[in-house]
């Protein structure tokens, strides 16, 4: 453990001396300062606006992160041929690998908790109190990143970073669009016959349909942004469930990763 | 220390995935308590073989081993350091931090850490200033120095060096030639790739010549020369051809330079250039250098 943990520390310093996690976060806190703005033009209650627009901010810059830094770590490597050093010293390579995650994955909370502070000191400013669900969403905005970068680093140990930051934007539309889609494919199963005009699904397309909400986690899982804002209830074991279900889909991802690199030249 | 046997490796590059053979069948031996060279023209396959036996690339067939350990698996590099030609660290990091965050990772402990850093930033020349400095504002030759200084960290018993000479000034490859010795003298054994041949030629104990993926010749210097005790150098007033030069006249060095392995070839040599109207700018007798031997193995090839 030791290894993927120094390996780790190192990939969080090379990310916080980076100018483009400056410029991410800043226009971040700028973004949630904003926010005061909107709730006073806004004819919804205040709190509710900041809440909304400050944690859609926190999943957009969360995002912004994952790709262009999640990417940058490996590929960066890479190019830089810094990596063949570190795969000569007697470690193996998905030490590497998890070391790099972790290392972004603290870099990410960092983040978020700073972005929180920040908009959780609005909050106080306007005379709001925050409410702990509040962190649930937040907690779920981070473990869909964490998803995110895993993605991030599988491309982007086999592919160029233009095509791994493609791959990975496609796995995050994808990922909030899936559920929808199987939602459509049920629907149609069921009221198809009895609508006129409804498209015909064929069994070629439905197994694609299907493949991609396997393969691909539905990211909207992830989403209870509405649900905490407008203080729905959450299920008992929500959070616990959709926590497992993040887990599994970055393990899978991760082993994938490793198991590639490990099979990769480094010329 | 290392053993290589039939050591093949194909590439596959381009669009098409053509197929370049860059080894083809390497054997190589290198003792306890060696300082081997390894040399050849540029593409022959040195730095595939050293990446192949760090682990870095796949070996298409064939086996390699370090340490009596295959290569590739993160055990056998324990005791190995490593410095790949034209070294690119961290910029981020200072001197210091980055030989810190190498050494944890050769599994040096903290405490242990600090008197290391300092002996092996002392072995290599490396002023202590410098390592609070960051590496982007390193010079080649300090970029290279503290490449070796990590490659030393953690006492390796086996040192390879992928052309640690190179980008270097006259007197930072005199520095490098004798801390190599220096370590050769500790008991190290040391493994490296160059083509700084006359360094190799004084330092090295035994050596190894690679072209186009095959070793060509190894062992000491005068068993790599020998059969090619002395030469003839005929240097011509103007430009030749390679296969203009008769069958047994010798063979082209450079464009107006030829090695003729003897008296006779000499003698045809001299007689086909005069009836070519070539004029005779020199003609001395040498003892072959390693460089005058890579050119004539280099000369079969093409």
């Amino acid at each position: 453990m030791k290894p993927i943990l120094i390996i780790a520390v190192n990939a969080f310093r090379e990310t916080v001396r980076d100018k483009i996690l400056y410029n991410l976060v800043l226009f971040a806190i700028g973004l949630i300062v904003f926010s005061l703005m909107l709730g006073e033009w806004s004819v919804f209650a205040r709190q509710t606006v900041i809440s909304d627009f400050s944690l859609a901010v926190m999943s957009l810059m969360g995002l912004l992160m994952s790709i262009f830094v999640g990417i940058g770590l490996v590929q960066k490597e890479i190019q830089r041929k810094t990596i063949l050093t570190l795969l000569a010293k007697p470690l193996p390579r998905w030490h590497f690998i998890l070391g790099k995650y972790l290392g972004l994955l603290m870099v990410l909370a960092l983040n978020l908790a700073f972005m929180t502070l920040v908009f959780f000191l609005i909050l106080i400013y306007i005379g709001a109190r925050p409410q702990a669900n509040l962190l649930l969403a937040i907690y779920l905005i981070f473990l869909e990143m964490a998803i995110i970068t895993a993605a991030a680093l599988l491309f982007s140990a086999f592919s160029t970073p233009t095509m791994s930051a493609l791959f990975t934007l496609g796995v995050y539309v994808a990922g909030h669009l899936s559920g929808d889609l199987v939602n459509h494919l049920s629907f149609i199963h069921k009221f198809g016959s009895r609508l006129p005009g409804t498209p015909v699904i064929t069994p070629f397309t439905e197994k694609m349909i299907k493949a991609v909400y396997y393969t691909i986690p539905n990211l909207e899982n992830f989403n209870i942004r509405a649900r905490v804002v407008y203080d729905l209830p959450i299920g008992r074991h929500y959070i616990l469930f959709t926590s497992l279900y993040g887990l599994a889909f970055i393990g899978i991802y991760l082993l994938i990763a490793s198991l590639w690199f490990n099979k990769r030249d480094f010329i | 220390m290392i053993q290589v046997a039939d050591l093949r490796k194909t590439y596959r590059i381009g669009f098409w995935r053509k197929s370049v053979e860059a080894l083809r069948g390497v054997d190589l031996e290198v003792k306890e308590g060696d300082l081997y060279g390894f040399i050849g023209p540029n593409g022959a396959g040195k730095s595939t073989t050293i990446k192949i036996l760090l682990g870095l690339l796949k070996a298409g067939s064939g086996r390699a081993t370090i340490l009596g350990l295959p290569a590739g698996t993160p055990r056998s590099r324990r005791d190995v350091g490593f410095l790949p030609e034209q070294p690119y660290f961290y910029d981020y990091l200072s001197g210091r931090e980055f030989l810190r965050f190498y050494g944890q990772l050769s599994g040096l402990k903290w405490s242990e850490l600090k008197v290391r850093v300092k002996e092996v930033s002392e072995l290599v020349s490396l002023r202590p200033d410098a390592l609070d400095r960051k590496l982007r504002t390193y010079s080649k030759g300090m970029l290279q120095r503290i490449g070796l200084a990590q490659a030393l960290l953690s006492r390796p018993k086996l040192l390879i060096l992928d052309e640690p000479m190179s980008g270097l000034d006259p007197l930072g490859r005199r520095d490098v030639r004798l801390l190599l010795q220096n370590l050769h003298s500790q008991g190290i054994t040391v493994f490296y790739s160059s083509h700084v041949l006359g360094d190799v030629e004084a330092i090295c104990t035994r050596l190894a010549m690679i072209v186009d993926g095959q070793i060509r010749r190894q062992g000491t210097v005068a068993q790599v020369l020998e059969g090619e005790a002395e030469h003839f150098h005929i240097v011509l007033t103007r430009e030749i051809r390679a296969d203009a030069i008769p069958k047994g006249a010798g063979q082209a060095l450079d464009a107006r330079s030829v090695a003729c392995p003897d008296l006779e070839s000499q003698r045809s040599l001299l007689q086909w250039a005069m009836a070519q109207g070539i004029g005779i700018e020199s003609v001395s007798r040498n003892r072959h250098s390693l460089e005058d031997v890579l050119a004539v193995e280099v000369a079969k090839i093409i």
